[in-house]
């Protein structure tokens, strides 16, 4: 397994996304999309992790995705899913600059923000 | 010039019809439509045979009632029209005052100057005088709306006075307070349906908040979480500056509505000495309102973020702190290219204290306060009318604008004595943009 984002997303509550190092190339142009599109990614880290729930546990939520390739790089298993993590997380302050960055730590996906 | 709402100006005759007799009677066919699968012809051709019978009905009855209704619905949407007309003519000085200075408009505002204003130039804010906005109302399109409002406004300073007329809508007026307008009853099936419907939601709402609670108590600390839930303002220590963020609605229903554009929270922006600097207005995409939080805090613990943050958030009030703080050059306060109208425009409506940012910024409402004004003196309108006004309704004044704190007679002093002598405001506002 490489690297992992944890998703807030909606009111599905929070989700893993993972991916094996192989699919890099295909979670490294959704994360760019997702970068372009305002998500922050915030580093995790390292060892904070660990999942407690089955990847079929949360596909019955019916989790709506941040992005239609996100989706869809779901459905073809280039990403996995994970579940609820247990234990204390935190993270180390530093925000990912790019998508590079992203793939090589653990990071939590803070949705694009505006005024209102 | 948006020459549409001039072209869908709406009589007082047209909005009695539409919002009082058209109401009552077409409640029958609107019934009969919201429950057919699809409006049909004959939905269409009673639709007509309604508003034809109330059509001759009105246009024979010249009773009190009948006017006095007509005056009241027209004195509200008066109040609008003014409203909105009064805006475009100070967007219109706006607009000369920037293409005079050079100046790019790069906000959402568009440019309002018609063809026969082109020429003119305005070096220094306090050109604008009535005298220009005179000039103003004088060319198309805002000739034809001056001169709507003047004979909507005769038309109802008319109509008050007289004293049977005006004892009817006093009648009428306090019947609508006392005794609220009856709605029919729903179906108890649609009734049933939609609880239904809102059960799914607020159990699926629940869940969520549970979900939010273990994620949030994962990532940061549990009892702060419950102090923000029970309702206590909460401080949330960020890296430049602190948040106190309380939440405004219940639990479930921010949580429902999580796309409302609209903060689910109040928040305040203090310095980290603990003095408040603003208010502001952030939203996240779809999330609800403890997710809200958990993104909240997780940007304003870097810097980087923070600053992202604090760029992103819309600026709803400030404090006279806020000035001396980097904050407003982070929000771009000086800067026109940077500043939309409506964050001035906010910062305007609240709470200025200092007397220099006052000089520098008030010119975009003073511009609006005299347009109206002008507009009102051009209608030569009977006082006893906007006596009448006042009293009928209630306490609500529907002048409300001309009521403007610190007073519209004190801009009008001021820019009557920048005009005479020299300008109160030294610093020019080309020099901020």
């Amino acid at each position: 397994m490489a690297r992992r984002i944890v998703l807030p997303i909606g009111w599905y509550g929070d989700i893993t996304a993972f991916w094996d190092e192989e699919n890099d190339a295909a979670a490294l142009a959704i994360i760019g999309e997702m970068l372009l599109q305002g998500y922050i990614f915030s580093i995790l880290q390292d060892g904070a992790l660990q999942q407690v729930a089955t990847p079929q546990q949360i596909i019955h939520r019916k989790v709506i995705m941040p992005t239609e390739s996100f989706n869809q790089a779901v459905h073809s298993g280039l990403l996995t899913l994970g579940g609820v993590q247990a234990g204390d997380q935190a993270t180390t302050g530093e925000i990912a600059r790019d998508a590079a960055t992203v793939l090589t730590h653990d990071t939590v996906a803070t949705p694009p923000m505006t005024g209102g | 010039m948006d020459h549409a709402y001039n072209g869908l100006y709406l009589t007082p005759d047209m909005w009695f019809y539409g919002s009082v007799v058209l109401g009552q009677s077409l409640g029958r066919v609107v019934q009969e439509v919201i429950h057919a699968e699809q409006p049909l012809t004959h939905h269409y051709a009673n639709f007509a045979e309604v508003i034809y019978d109330v059509y001759n009905a009105c246009e024979q009855d010249a009773s009190p009632l009948c006017r006095a209704l007509m005056t009241l619905i027209s004195l509200s949407m008066g109040q609008s029209h003014l409203d909105r007309g009064t805006w475009a003519l100070s967007e219109v000085a706006s607009s000369l005052y920037y293409r005079s200075q050079g100046i790019v408009e790069t906000t959402e505002m568009p440019l309002l100057i018609p063809p026969e204003l082109r020429e003119v130039r305005i070096e220094r804010p306090w050109e604008v005088t009535p005298l220009l906005f005179r000039r103003i109302i004088r060319v198309e399109p805002w000739l034809s709306w001056t001169e709507l409002l003047r004979a909507e406004f005769r038309r109802n300073a008319l109509t008050m006075s007289d004293p049977s007329i005006l004892a009817v809508l006093r009648a009428f007026w306090e019947s609508l307070v006392d005794k609220p307008l009856k709605r029919p009853t729903p179906d108890p099936k649609i009734i049933q349906q939609q609880q239904r419907a809102d059960h799914r939601v607020n159990q699926a709402a629940r869940r969520s908040i549970k979900r939010a609670v273990k994620l949030h108590e994962r990532f940061h600390d549990g009892a702060a979480l419950r102090t923000f839930i029970n309702g206590d303002p909460l401080i949330i220590g960020g890296a430049a500056y602190d948040y106190c963020v309380q939440k405004c609605h219940s639990l479930l229903r921010s949580t429902i509505a999580r796309d409302t554009g609209m903060t689910p929270v109040s928040m305040t922006i203090q310095n980290k000495q603990g003095a408040a600097l603003a208010t502001g207005c952030l939203v996240f995409r779809d999330v609800g309102v403890l997710d809200y939080l958990f993104h909240v805090r997780l940007m304003a613990r870097n810097a980087v973020t923070e600053q992202q943050m604090l760029r992103a958030m819309h600026i709803t009030s400030v404090t006279e702190t806020f000035f001396s703080d980097p904050l407003h050059i982070t929000k771009g306060i000086l800067d026109r290219y940077t500043a939309p109208l409506h964050t001035i425009d906010n910062i305007l409506g609240f709470c200025i204290q200092s007397s220099h940012w006052e000089d520098r910024l008030m010119f975009y409402d003073i511009w609006r306060q005299m347009a109206l004004k002008v507009v009102l003196e051009a209608a030569d309108l009977d006082q006893r009318y906007y006596d009448e006004v006042l009293s009928i309704c209630s306490g609500r004044d529907p002048f409300s604008r001309t009521a403007f704190t610190p007073g519209l007679e004190i801009a009008i002093q001021w820019f009557n004595m920048a005009e005479k002598s020299t300008p109160v405001a030294s610093v020019p506002l080309s020099a901020t943009a």
